[in-house]
């Protein structure tokens, strides 16, 4: 018996008449890691947004286990005026935790997506892709049962990009967390999940296991999407 | 020129008339933007931090009152006070605080559209942001005052700048009144209408010194806020990078 993850129904979003997304039916398993991917606009965002509770949906419902804490970092994250130290701790500051545990906490974070260094930089003094690395560890300081991250490495070279994804996968060891991370990369979908999800102007046109939908994709659409990666 | 630096010196001498109306300036622009920026501040941090129904007319309602014509607030305040007036048992018309009250008026609602704009751009991402980690609505608000702090504090100079440059709803309500409500502007006018151009110019001169200083002071500010200390760039590294790099490579490959 697997333990109880996110169900989702009937799920409809709408801008004005407009259908953005339609999920009929969803499960997300608890401890699984799941890549949504997708062309831009099929509604990744929405679907993340909607998860992380900051987005109200037209119709259906959304469970998520009760006692599960959701962590989110948007694709568009803000990088607060202020020193790295301060952009993470902000995060673990209603925590109850003691100053010293606070630090070590913000540290380890810093330390994991590899911006220790700059913990006493001003946060708009960063480059795109360090100020990206800042916002991820301020969600991973916080330990959640649910992360939802929209595009973490977007603006991050490729060997940062492996780095993090290593941290995210010993992370998500560590404290036993479901992962949903929207991308583009099909390649960054073969090295962080093991499921997978491909949506299609708001549909969800394919799932299943992240090796198999990606060597072997059963839809048109998908196949096509793919096509393009390995070029 | 004789006349000019006599007048400058004169600004200087405790007791003289140019001195006398340069300090009822001072004080008249300190009283209304101290006021302006304690309404108007939060009231337009407020607006735009929230979302609620008829926010857009509220906006459009304070960008209108933010090109009243000083004129037509002199208006307002004089029937206001005026002896049949609501408050003319007061007895304020012709009184600095006549002349503060028709500058609340005109200059508030430019420090609450102000605010109002500068929050705005910033909370959209920041509210995200925030909900995504579990911020209480507390401290997001205060992140955002933070956030905007440098910004909002250079409006104390906006209005400033406002206040000491006002003629039309000074002269409606203050009155000119010599050794009471006249002030660098309107004392301007006077001296230009008399012939007295020589005056009127050495008065100009002054009144762009205190705006030129109090610029001044608002640039400080500004540089002080925003210059970036400089600071080494360091590729960011990680301890078992090496191996880690290794293993990634076999994906992408
Ligand atoms: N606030 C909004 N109002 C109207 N339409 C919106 C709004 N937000 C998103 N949409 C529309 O919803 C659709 C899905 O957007 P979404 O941001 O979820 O796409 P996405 O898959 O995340 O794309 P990307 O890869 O570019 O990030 C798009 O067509 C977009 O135009
Ligand atoms: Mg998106």
């Amino acid at each position: 018996m697997t333990e109880q993850g996110v169900h989702i129904q009937d799920l409809v979003m709408r801008y004005g008449e407009e259908v953005v997304l339609n999920v009929a039916s969803l499960d997300l398993g608890a401890h699984e890691k799941y890549a949504i991917i997708g062309p831009n606009g099929a509604g990744k965002t929405t679907l993340l947004r909607i998860l992380a509770g900051t987005l109200k949906q037209s119709e259906g419902t959304v469970d998520i286990p009760s006692g599960w804490t959701v962590g989110y970092l948007p694709q568009h994250p803000f990088v607060f005026n202020m020193s790295v130290f301060r952009n993470v701790e902000m995060a673990v500051q209603d925590a109850g935790l003691s100053r010293s545990e606070r630090e070590k906490r913000v540290n380890e974070a810093l330390e994991i997506v590899g911006m220790l260094d700059l913990v006493s930089a001003r946060g708009t003094e960063l480059s795109g892709g360090q100020a990206q690395r800042v916002t991820l560890a301020r969600v991973f300081a916080q330990h959640h049962d649910l992360l939802l991250l929209d595009e973490p490495t977007s603006a991050m070279d490729i060997k940062g990009t492996i780095i993090v994804e290593d941290a995210l996968k010993r992370y998500l060891d560590q404290y036993q967390a479901t992962l949903v991370v929207c991308t583009h990369a099909p390649s960054q979908a073969q090295r962080v999940s093991n499921k997978i999800i491909v949506l299609e102007e708001g549909r969800i046109a394919e799932q299943g296991p992240t090796v198999d939908v990606l060597q072997n994709p059963q839809s048109e659409m998908v196949q096509e999407f793919l096509s393009y990666w390995r070029l | 020129m004789q006349e000019l630096f006599e007048a400058l010196t004169t600004v200087f001498t405790p007791g003289s008339e140019l001195s006398q109306i340069t300090l009822v300036t001072l004080k008249m622009a300190f009283f209304s933007t101290t006021i302006s920026m304690l309404i108007g501040v939060p009231l337009g941090v407020l607006i735009g931090y929230s979302d609620f129904r008829g926010k857009r007319i509220v906006l459009r309602i304070l960008n209108t009152l933010m090109g009243l014509p000083p004129v037509l607030a002199g208006l307002i305040v004089f029937f206001i006070l005026s002896r049949s007036g609501p408050l003319g048992s007061f007895r304020l018309l012709y009184t600095v605080q006549a002349m503060v009250t028709a500058q609340v008026i005109l200059i508030t609602p430019i420090v609450t559209g102000l605010a109002a704009t500068a929050v705005t751009q910033v909370v959209p991402k920041l509210h995200e942001t925030a909900q995504g980690i579990g911020l209480s609505r507390g401290r997001e608000l205060l992140y955002l005052l933070n956030e905007c702090r440098s910004q909002l504090f250079s409006f104390i100079f906006v209005a400033f700048g406002r206040s000491i440059g006002e003629v039309g709803a000074v002269m409606l309500v203050g009155g000119n009144v010599q050794y009471k409500t006249r002030v660098m502007t309107t004392a301007i006018m006077l001296e230009t209408n008399k012939g007295n151009f020589e005056m009127a110019v050495a008065l100009g001169v002054v009144l762009l010194l205190i705006s030129f200083v109090i610029n001044s002071i608002a640039l400080l500010f500004d540089e002080r806020g925003f210059t970036a200390r400089r600071r080494r760039s360091t590729i960011p590294r990680h301890k078992d990078e090496k191996a880690v790099l290794q293993e990634g490579k076999k994906d992408t490959a």
